[in-house]
């Protein structure tokens, strides 16, 4: 009897996982987050009004923010040159007017400010090459970045975002659905080195000042600070 | 109508129990059907003529449960001699196997042996045997065989079942825990040192997180399977339990979770917060555990009952006559005989036993040769062992001491005092307590409402916050905190303990009822001779009036006394023949009940030597109480000062009275007898005053004597002269008084105890709202009363007062935390607190405290077995 009913529980609850997950998350993947990213991302990307731009002498891709304050560059080049794969750009401006103190910054923070007056956070995410089997785009250049380094790449629950860390507490953040939000693209910074450094976080202009829900390494949710720069592409 | 027990299996909860009892309380001729939850048994009186057995164990069947067949069987090998081939050994196989009993039956020719498996109630093994010798072969001498305690194994192999399904709950509810936990509650955030795999991380990767709790949870939900098929099957039948609220509960949890899944799927990764399979498969793994240790604790409390069967041996040794080498009067000579040790099973009324020093006395029977001592402790609670000689009694499991002790069994099987002492245990324990009604109502009815209520307070919430997983929080919480465990375990508990450990102290409680109301009594009234008194009187003085010759009145009143029971003849007697006096010829005798016997008595003068014929002379005489002196007008001229002296000095005068021929009825004189105070009484009597009774002496003895007996032992009211007939009369006089001792109105009258030993005593035990028979009283006694003493030591009175004290005090607090923790638990675990800006109580805590309540209320009943009586 009990082994009867063991077996019938059993096929019960096999069949109840098979209807849950989907046939192809069930049988060629269960990275669910990964898959979709990608396609909000190019949905993202379809969305700009200014396409992202190859520039080629550094070997990235580069998407400027509506505003022009800030941009996120991803590694296009196959091959492996570079310091970062991923990273954030932006005005430093603002932070010096707020009262940043730039020789407190780190030096992989100021690679761009003397030429550019930016400043940078990003991330190597991988040593491997990018392989592409097709068309060299922006979007198979993400791809390949998530393929690299899958765990850089996260859902952000309180937002309904996908999001790319380029450096701990910064990333780069999109609307999983660009028709049910009205943040479509966000620049996140941790704000911690710019107040290490000097900068009244209320004082910096084009950024926000706000306290985000967002999850640990473990998972675990909790408020932390941020300076968002969110835009709605619509 | 016929009385029966059933054992069942299935059951979890208190309302299985009701729901048992409903069932079968409904069946055409069932008088009165109950089930114990904690000894998992139903007590069904029933006319045989309207219905079986088989038509009420259907019925348990029917409603989800499972009837478990209690037979003890026994096993057995017996080497056959004779067999020569294979179609012998089948041959003996058909032969045993058609004896009626014979459960099963394998003959092995090789090894020339027969194992055998049997229910000793139906067949004795001298039928297998003789079975076996009809075949054409010898049965050679039995090997040793074991009894087999099914009950006992059931029991057993349900605690290791329950502790393989708890360890596997275990070892997948503590990853599943750790995985559901670790993201979402702070609280578990001391365990970061342990490793958390990034690709189960619930934000970056919904769907593997989703699908390892399901394969954490699956093997869960596999080794609690029974909560569902129980749980639904009472559900849809419409009586939920407590397996319904699990199942319900964690099934709610179990398919949200999925549909959460399925919603990953479908790119709702915040779903991935809407999870609840480490609640449902931790709910199982704690219930689990808290199944496991009440079953370990459900041993613990019936480990009085296993101590005194336990104490019986397992095998005699009998005497048994080698065919043809007996005397030919019949007399076993020594080298006629064998010494045969056989199953306790096989021993037939009548057989010869042997024990040697040391030995256990392993049936009920009287001594026919030898001369002991045999210690009854382990029945009486006497520790001095008693000197057993030809004639005189033994019983089954007590020792011999030193001697070597022949006896006749006289009472086997189920009619030895051993066995008849755990009967009355084990119907005590299975028996309900008055106390418990409230409990069985509430249980009844509690899972139902409680089902309502969780949708009740689950909408509410829904359509206050408008969030589906909230309002399943507290679906869940409300159905597993509320299961009644707790509630149906309070009172069965306690009461198994209480009456075991009364066993322990010789105390035997006939049921609930008698240990509850016990406890409630303010008034003790004790029986003075054999009671108070050791009951063993002896003549102190014969006072014969002015012409009487003292030898004569001694030898006729002894002689007439011969006829009589009464102790007070008994001691008459006694004298005469310590004083080597010839008896007289009784002509006629009869007892005046309440006052004492009217005889006639035939005197012989002259021994008729030469030609004179002997002068017979019929003397009719009176003996008895003052009562009958008065009743009949007989004066007590000049020996009234004797008599009141007599009396005042605590002795029973025996007033004489010789009806002679032609002389008219005259008092021949008094003898008088006194009758030793025990050495307990009194300090038994000044412990129960102490404990605030009222005691009384009750006695058909005369004012004078009772009053002195009662000085002795402390006691300050007295009921003398009080016949037979009128003992339970003057009992209902003291329950109709409405003061108690302490002078405060008494609503229902006075709670009375009456404690007694004779025949004359019984009417008085029965009209008693308790009745203690002590140990050396008379069966009817010990029929009639609600509670028996195996000792005659009145101090096992205050300890089964102080016993049946602390069992209801057990099952108050029981009670008490049973309906504190539901009354408390239900409204946090709907949000109560939550809704004021209190915590929400989480549905795994709900169901750690769920078990942890059924744990508390056993480990408490538990303590009752530290009970020690109080001593002043």
């Amino acid at each position: 009897m009990m082994k009867k009913t063991a077996k019938i529980m059993t096929v019960l609850t096999v069949l109840a996982v098979l209807a849950a997950g989907n046939a192809e998350a069930a049988f060629f993947g269960t990275d669910v987050v990964g898959q979709s990213a990608v396609t909000s991302f190019a949905a993202m990307l379809e969305a700009l009004e200014v396409p992202p731009a190859a520039d080629e002498d550094e070997g990235v891709w580069v998407l400027t923010a509506p505003d022009g304050g800030a941009a996120f560059w991803w590694r296009k080049e196959a091959k492996d040159a570079r310091m970062f794969d991923a990273y954030l750009s932006f005005d430093a401006g603002p932070f010096v007017n707020a009262g940043l103190d730039l020789s407190k910054l780190p030096l992989n923070m100021k690679g761009m400010l003397e030429e550019r007056g930016k400043i940078v956070v990003g991330a190597k995410l991988s040593k491997e090459p990018l392989v592409y089997e097709g068309d060299v785009t922006p979007l198979s250049s993400f791809e390949q970045i998530v393929k690299l380094d899958r765990d850089s790449v996260g859902y952000h629950s309180a937002l309904d975002h996908y999001g790319v860390t380029v450096s701990e507490g910064s990333l780069l953040e999109w609307a999983k659905d660009m028709s049910k939000n009205d943040k479509d693209l966000v620049f996140v910074l941790n704000p911690q080195v710019f107040i290490d450094a000097g900068v009244d976080p209320s004082k910096v202009e084009g950024w926000v000042f706000d306290k985000v829900t967002v999850e640990d390494a473990r998972g675990r949710k909790y408020d932390a600070d941020k300076f968002l720069k969110p835009f709605d592409l619509k | 109508m016929t009385k029966q027990t059933v054992a069942i299996g299935g059951m979890t909860c208190a309302a299985c129990a009701k729901r048992i009892e409903r069932a079968v309380g409904k069946l055409q001729g069932i008088a009165d059907a109950t089930v114990n939850f904690a000894t998992e048994k139903l007590s069904v009186e029933y006319d045989e003529g309207q219905l079986a057995i088989q038509d009420i164990e259907k019925k348990i069947i029917d409603v989800g449960y499972n009837v478990l067949r209690e037979s003890t069987k026994n096993a057995a090998t017996i080497p056959i001699g004779g067999m020569t081939c294979a179609a012998c050994a089948q041959r003996v196989e058909k032969a045993v196997g058609k004896v009626e009993g014979v459960l099963s039956v394998s003959v092995n020719i090789a090894t020339e042996k027969a194992t055998i498996s049997y229910n000793p109630q139906r067949v004795k093994l001298s039928a297998i045997r003789g079975a076996i010798e009809g075949a054409g072969y010898q049965a050679l001498e039995t090997e040793k065989s074991g009894a087999v305690d099914e009950d006992k194994q059931r029991k057993e192999r349900e605690i290791r079942v329950l502790k393989v399904k708890f360890s596997v709950a275990a070892i997948f509810g503590l990853p599943l825990l750790y995985l559901a936990m670790v993201p979402m509650d702070p609280i578990v955030q001391w365990l970061w040192w342990l490793p958390f795999p990034s690709i189960l991380r619930p934000m970056n990767y919904p769907l593997n997180y989703a699908l390892a709790e399901i394969v954490l949870v699956l093997p869960i939900l596999v080794v609690g399977y029974k909560f569902y098929t129980v749980g639904f099957k009472a559900f849809f039948q419409g009586s939920p339990n407590m397996d319904s609220l699990i199942a319900i509960g964690t099934s709610a949890a179990v398919l949200y979770s999925f549909y959460s899944t399925w919603q990953i799927t479908t790119g709702d990764f915040a779903a991935v917060d809407r999870m609840y399979f480490e609640s449902a498969g931790v709910i199982i793994a704690l219930i689990l555990l808290g199944k496991t240790l009440e079953a370990i604790s459900k041993g613990k409390t019936s480990e009085a009952i296993k101590k005194l069967m336990g104490l019986a041996p397992k095998t005699a040794i009998v005497i048994k006559k080698k065919a043809g080498e007996g005397t030919p009067e019949g007399a076993a000579s020594s080298e006629a005989e064998t010494e045969v040790e056989i199953p306790i099973d096989e021993v037939e009324i009548g057989d010869v036993i042997l024990v040697k020093p040391g030995g256990k006395i392993p049936v009920d029977g009287v001594v026919t040769d030898g001369h002991s001592a045999v210690d009854e402790s382990m029945l009486t609670g006497e520790s001095i062992p008693l000197d057993k000689k030809v004639g005189d009694k033994v019983y089954a499991a007590t020792i011999n001491k030193n001697g070597v002790l022949r006896f006749e069994a006289t009472k086997v099987g189920s009619d030895t005092a051993l066995a008849q002492i755990i009967k009355l245990v084990e119907d005590a324990q299975g028996s309900k307590a008055p106390i418990a009604q409230m409990a069985d109502i509430v249980s009844g009815v509690f899972v139902p409402i409680v089902c309502v209520f969780a949708v009740v307070a689950a909408a509410a919430w829904y359509f206050y916050v408008r969030d589906v997983s909230f309002a399943l929080t507290i679906f869940i919480s409300v159905l597993i905190i509320a299961c009644p465990c707790a509630l149906g375990l309070a009172t069965p508990t306690a009461i198994m303990v209480g009456t075991g450990k009364g066993a322990e102290y010789g105390i035997l409680f006939k049921g609930g009822e008698a240990l509850e109301t016990t406890h409630k009594a303010d008034t003790i009234v004790f029986d003075k001779t054999g009671t108070i008194t050791e009951g063993k009187p002896e003549v102190t003085d014969v006072v014969p009036a002015e012409g009487v010759d003292r030898t004569r009145l001694l030898r006729i009143a002894a002689s007439a006394e011969k006829g009589s029971e009464h102790p007070l003849g008994e001691a008459i007697v006694h004298k005469a023949e310590e004083e080597k006096l010839a008896f007289l010829d009784v002509k006629s005798f009869q007892a005046l009940t309440g006052l004492g016997i009217e005889a006639v008595v035939e005197e012989v003068s002259g021994d008729g030597a030469g030609s004179r014929e002997p002068n017979v002379k019929n003397t009719r005489l009176y003996a008895g109480n003052r009562k009958l002196m008065t009743e009949r007008g007989f004066s007590l001229g000049n020996l009234e000062a004797e008599s009141d002296r007599l009396a005042e000095e605590g002795k029973t005068p025996m007033y004489v009275v010789f009806d002679e021929e032609g002389r008219g009825p005259a008092l021949a004189g008094i003898i008088a007898v006194a009758d030793v105070v025990k050495k307990s009484s009194a300090e038994a009597i000044k412990i129960l005053r102490d404990m605030g009774l009222s005691v009384a002496m009750i006695t058909g003895d005369n004012l004078k004597t009772a009053n002195a007996i009662a000085r002795q032992v402390g006691i300050d009211r007295v009921l003398a002269e009080v016949l037979p007939q009128d003992k339970s009369n003057e009992v209902k006089k003291l329950q109709a008084e409405g003061v108690s001792m302490k002078g405060t109105s008494s609503k229902g009258g006075r709670k009375v105890i009456m404690v007694g030993d004779g025949i004359n005593d019984a009417p008085a035990l029965v009209q008693a709202d308790i009745g203690i028979a002590i140990g050396s009283g008379t069966d009817v006694a010990m029929e009639s009363a609600d509670i028996v003493l195996m000792r005659s030591d009145l101090m096992d009175v205050p300890t089964a007062i102080q016993l049946s004290k602390s069992t209801i005090r057990n099952i108050k607090q029981n009670l008490f935390w049973a309906f504190a923790y539901n009354t408390a638990g239900i409204p946090i675990a709907a949000g109560l607190l939550h809704l004021f800006g209190g915590p929400l109580l989480n549905p795994i805590l709900a169901a750690a405290a769920m078990s942890l309540s059924s744990v508390s209320v056993l480990s408490n009943a538990l303590r009752l077995k530290r009970f020690r009586p109080h001593r002043g």
